[in-house]
């Protein structure tokens, strides 16, 4: 122990120790030490002569200037603060009695190009005339060079504690409220903001009526010369908004979230962020990452008193709707909060009558984005919007319920979309198919659409997102086209709000890539989504960089692009997984079935296969197995069917369509397509029941079949289908059909012809055609060689080729 | 203003350095960004009403934010950020101090405010410059009492506060400050050649 420590052990020990009896405690302890000894002892003499040396409070200077102030002199201090002082003043001729306000600037504040702005101020201030604001009368600069002001004096007390004294119950202090927000909006609407909204500048007059105080004060103060010296003195911490603590451009967003700290304290007695004298938790503010505390969890006892209600009353109209209003206000993104302050006295109007509120809560809406963003990928290409879908019923379902509980609420809004989701998905399975599901959403969408137009004008972000959703929506439900207007008015508002390249202009285009893909325009799809992906490498997306490559990988693959470019938007989906733990576990699995499907289309069938084993382990190492396997066990179908495994495809289909009757999803559409792909493999391993099952899904999936990509697989399963069953005038024009389609529509895909090629082949030479099954044989060899490259030695559909061309042939020259 | 980027660049480099333990470092970064800091710390002793208490909170925010634009700085580790707050507000108020006595007028009897629970020292700009020799020669005994003093009068961190930044219970820290004044107060309270 140090020699310092000895003596601090020593000086709190005494400390404890009666005054009478220290000495000899000490000299007892100090063995001797005399030094130390009289250290302690002086240290102690010192203690207690600071402790009963109490400070002197410096005096109050209560003097009253003397000059003049335009027709007025001051009579009396009312108050100093930082930038001002505030006087009782009265018509120094005396002719009327009436009492004034008067406020001198502080006299550091002066200068030329304060002079010049205060001015303009004051006349843009003058032209104020509400009775709900302080008027102001006169202002200028005093014969000492003072700038002053004169306004409507006011006998009053702050709104709060106006409030309190008077244990005003929440309606009266919504109804005073109210006032506030009157006064604020109609300032507001003559570009006026406030920027020191607090309840020391709202009092409340004898009659009960709400004046503002101070309106243009502060941004009167807020020199743009001069920002680092004045701005924070020009707010009050406690009521600023973080904009505002940031020291960033400010409007009339900022006085909402101040209102909204005001209301928070009004309705619950504290302070949303924590305890507003600590200097910790108002500097924790400025990083923006505070959120506010609960209204209900605020409320203490003594609050309810000063209510007029139980504590458990008073949590209870706290819950819901009032919340949601307040967290609205009290949003970090100026975006999110109201619009303007009528729209807060309108959804507090709407409360108070017992109406429907127009605030969304934000709770179900994150949880609900949330969900969209998990299960992005299962429902990828096809249907994402179905979600979005679920999303917007989920709110105005929610609002006409008028849930009162948070945490319930989440919950319930979580299991409605998830039952919505499987619901739909499995009656309804493709928007081109036009079910009359959609006939249910009808309502709530357009009139959704119609109104965000009116009452989001203020908002372009939100606009814009509901827009997008709308838009998404409308898009899956059948009308892609509805919903490509919806959703490229949506980037239109982004854009000329200047948020054109943004990360939700990532997830637009996203979205609008879907619709183009709905309407079969799928190089516009693959244009939208591939800016989509520039934007979210730049900007982020929602929807996760990943998430976004992958969805454009399969819009590349679809629209006609060739493989080894989808592959390469899969390889770098891959490389960017998403954060959801879920997904992000699966990730691997979710790409690499998509590459190894790529690569065994493409030829190299060693790699492709490898590439879906993996995936398939991963994906049976998890519980279940997930639903992301359907693709896995169809791609390796399709790799068994080509190796001539049939017998093996057959099991990997069989699996499929067990965990799909389990498990409904619209991962693979109804399963039909599955169903033809077992038909073909059973028909091909020489079993007569394919026609059959063939024929009980042809209808279906031949309708569906809106991508070239999909009526090419169509014609392809179904002239094999026909030919192994003695049909083979109908399989022949399904698979010129299938050729024709290929040729034309993906002309860039073209290892996909090499099978076509084939079956055409084996078609004709079980009629007896053999000259033209030689041909066809050699134009798929032809077709195998160009597209297989190094693929091509050794491939069995190449070795398959070789053995009919040769026999064909054999057969010919006979 | 926005500071000038190769400024930045240099704060940013020697805040390290400064975190590191270099203590040189502060006095480096304070005279990188003097200028500004210098100008917003006595707008606030200007614009205070004698007799009023210093409001550390708002010099805190400018600095906050003035770092806080200081790229790849990470203002998380709020210890860190907090002690050098204290430390350079305490810096500007002595340097405040000084430049106030190299002006007045003999017998004027200005008073620099500080927090109010800083009252009992009721400092001049003489007293001031002698609490900051007195912390000098604190420090050298016990460094982290000082750390202690400076975040709750030159911040104006609640004792609780204060254990919680500096991770030691509340008691500590009443311990700490009760022997911490006493010892600046005896200090103080001698003639200014007596050795201690």
């Amino acid at each position: 122990m140090g020699r310092i420590d000895q003596i601090e052990e020593l000086f709190h020990q005494a400390r404890a120790v009666a005054q009478e009896e220290r000495a000899a405690w000490l000299e007892s302890r100090c063995n001797g030490d005399a030094e130390l000894c009289q250290e302690v002892a002086s240290l102690l003499e010192a203690n207690s002569e600071m402790r009963s040396s109490a400070p002197i409070p410096a005096a109050p200077d209560l003097s009253v200037p003397t000059a003049k102030f335009g027709a007025y002199r001051a009579v009396e201090l009312l108050g100093r603060g930082g930038t001002s002082t505030v006087y009782r003043a009265e018509r120094a001729d005396g002719q009327f009695s009436q009492n004034v306000a008067l406020k001198i600037m502080a006299a550091h504040l002066g200068g030329p190009e304060f002079l010049r702005r205060f001015e303009i101020e004051r006349q843009l201030m003058a032209t104020l005339n509400h009775n709900n604001i302080t008027r102001l009368l006169d202002g200028g600069v005093s014969s000492n060079g003072d700038p002053y002001l004169l306004t409507e004096f006011v006998e009053g007390e702050p709104l709060d504690r106006y409030a309190d004294s008077h244990k005003l119950d929440l309606d009266a202090r919504l109804r005073l409220f109210s006032q506030v927000l009157e006064a604020v909006d109609y300032a507001h609407r003559n570009l006026i903001v406030h920027r020191d909204l607090k309840p020391a500048n709202i009092l409340v007059n004898t009659e009960g009526n709400v004046k503002l105080l101070d309106f243009g004060t502060a941004s009167l103060l807020a020199r743009p010369t001069d920002i680092t010296l004045t701005r924070v003195r020009m707010m009050t911490p406690r009521y600023a908004s973080p904009e505002q603590l940031k020291g960033e451009r400010l409007n009339i967003s900022t006085d909402i979230f101040s209102l909204g700290v005001v209301l928070y304290e009004l309705l619950c007695g504290g302070w949303p962020f924590g305890d507003p004298n600590s200097v910790l938790s108002e500097l924790n503010r400025i990083t923006g990452k505070v959120a506010p505390t609960s209204l209900t969890s605020c409320a203490t006892a003594e609050a309810a008193g000063s209510r007029s209600v139980s504590l458990q009353n008073l949590r209870g109209l706290l819950r819901g709707d009032l919340s949601t209003i307040v967290l609205k206000m009290l949003e970090n993104e100026p975006a999110r909060r109201y619009g303007s302050a009528r729209q807060v006295a309108e959804d507090i109007e709407r409360f108070r009558e017992g109406r429907p509120i127009l605030a969304r809560p934000r709770t179900p809406w994150y949880a609900t984005r949330k969900f969209v963003t998990r299960n992005w990928l299962p429902v990828s290409a096809a249907s994402a919007a179905v979600l979005a879908l679920a999303a917007l019923t989920v709110f105005s379902v929610n609002k006409a319920a008028q849930a009162r509980e948070e945490a319930a609420r989440a919950q319930r809004v979580s299991d409605f979309v998830k039952n919505t989701f499987l619901s739909a998905s499995s009656t309804w399975t493709s928007p081109l198919r036009g079910q009359s599901r959609a006939i249910e959403f009808k309502d709530v969408l357009d009139n959704a659409a119609e109104r965000v137009g009116k009452e989001l004008s203020n908002d372009p972000v939100a606009q814009a997102d509901l827009l997008g959703t709308i838009g998404g929506t409308y898009s899956v439900l059948g009308n892609p086209g509805k919903g490509e207007l919806l959703l490229r008015q949506a980037l239109d508002v982004l854009s000329r709000s200047g948020r054109g390249a943004s990360r939700k202009a990532a997830d637009l285009n996203v979205f609008l890539c879907n619709a183009y893909s709905y309407q079969g325009r799928y190089d516009e799809a693959l244009k939208a989504c591939a800016h989509g992906v520039e934007l979210a490498r730049v900007y982020g997306s929602e929807l996760s960089v990943g998430a976004v490559l992958n969805n454009t990988g399969f819009m590349a693959a679809k629209s006609g692009a060739p493989l080894a470019e989808a592959e390469k938007y899969f390889r770098e989906a891959e490389a960017n997984g998403p954060t959801e733990p879920r997904l992000a576990k699966l990730w691997p699995a979710i790409n690499n079935t998509r590459i190894g499907g790529l690569r065994v289309r493409q030829g190299d069938l060693a790699e492709g296969e490898r590439l879906l084993r993996d995936s398939e382990r991963l994906l049976r190492s998890e519980p279940g197995p997930p639903i992301e396997i359907l693709p896995t066990l169809d791609a390796l179908a399709v790799a068994a069917r080509i190796r001539g495994n049939y017998p093996e495809a057959r099991r990997w289909l069989e699996e499929a369509l067990e965990l799909l009757r389990q498990r409904p999803t619209s991962y693979m559409g109804s399963g039909d397509q599955l169903e033809i792909e077992l038909a073909a493999n059973e028909t091909l391993a020489g079993q007569p029941q394919g026609l059959s099952r063939f024929q009980k899904v042809s209808a279906a999936v031949e309708a569906d079949s809106g991508a070239p990509v999909e009526s090419v697989r169509f014609h392809l399963l179904a002239g094999i289908v026909e030919s192994g069953n003695g049909l083979r005038p109908s399989a022949e024009r399904h698979l010129r059909a299938a050729l024709a389609t290929s040729q034309k529509e993906l002309a860039r895909q073209p290892a996909d012809r090499v099978e076509i090629y084939l079956r055409l082949a084996q078609t004709l030479a079980a009629s007896g055609r053999n000259s033209e099954a030689a041909d066809v044989a050699q134009q798929g060899l032809h077709c195998a060689e160009s597209s297989y490259a190094q693929f091509f030695q050794g491939h069995p559909m190449v070795t398959e080729l070789r053995k009919l061309g040769g026999s064909s042939t054999a057969l010919v020259n006979q | 203003m926005p500071p000038d980027v190769p400024v930045e660049r240099e704060i940013t480099r020697l805040l390290h350095r400064w975190k590191e333990g270099d203590r040189e470092a502060l006095a480096s970064i304070a005279s990188l960004a003097y200028d500004e800091l210098h100008a917003i710390a006595i707008g606030y002793l200007r614009r205070e009403v004698p007799g009023h208490t210093l409001q550390a909170t708002g010099l805190v925010n400018e600095l906050y934010l003035r770092l806080a634009q200081v790229r790849g700085i990470q203002l998380t580790d709020r210890r860190h950020f907090y002690t050098f707050a204290a430390q350079l507000m305490r810096m500007i108020l002595i340097d405040h101090a000084r430049q106030t006595r190299a002006l007045k007028r003999p017998g004027s009897a200005e008073r620099v405010p500080l927090h109010e629970e800083m009252a009992w020292i009721d400092a001049s700009s003489d007293e001031m410059l002698a609490l900051d020799v007195a912390l000098d020669q604190l420090e050298v005994l016990e460094e982290r009492k000082v750390r202690v003093l400076e975040l709750r009068f030159f911040l104006g961190c609640t004792n609780e506060e204060t254990a919680q930044l500096l991770d030691v219970s509340r008691a500590t820290i009443d311990r700490d400050l009760e022997f911490a004044k006493t010892w600046l107060y005896r200090r103080l309270s001698q003639p200014p050649n007596s050795g201690s």
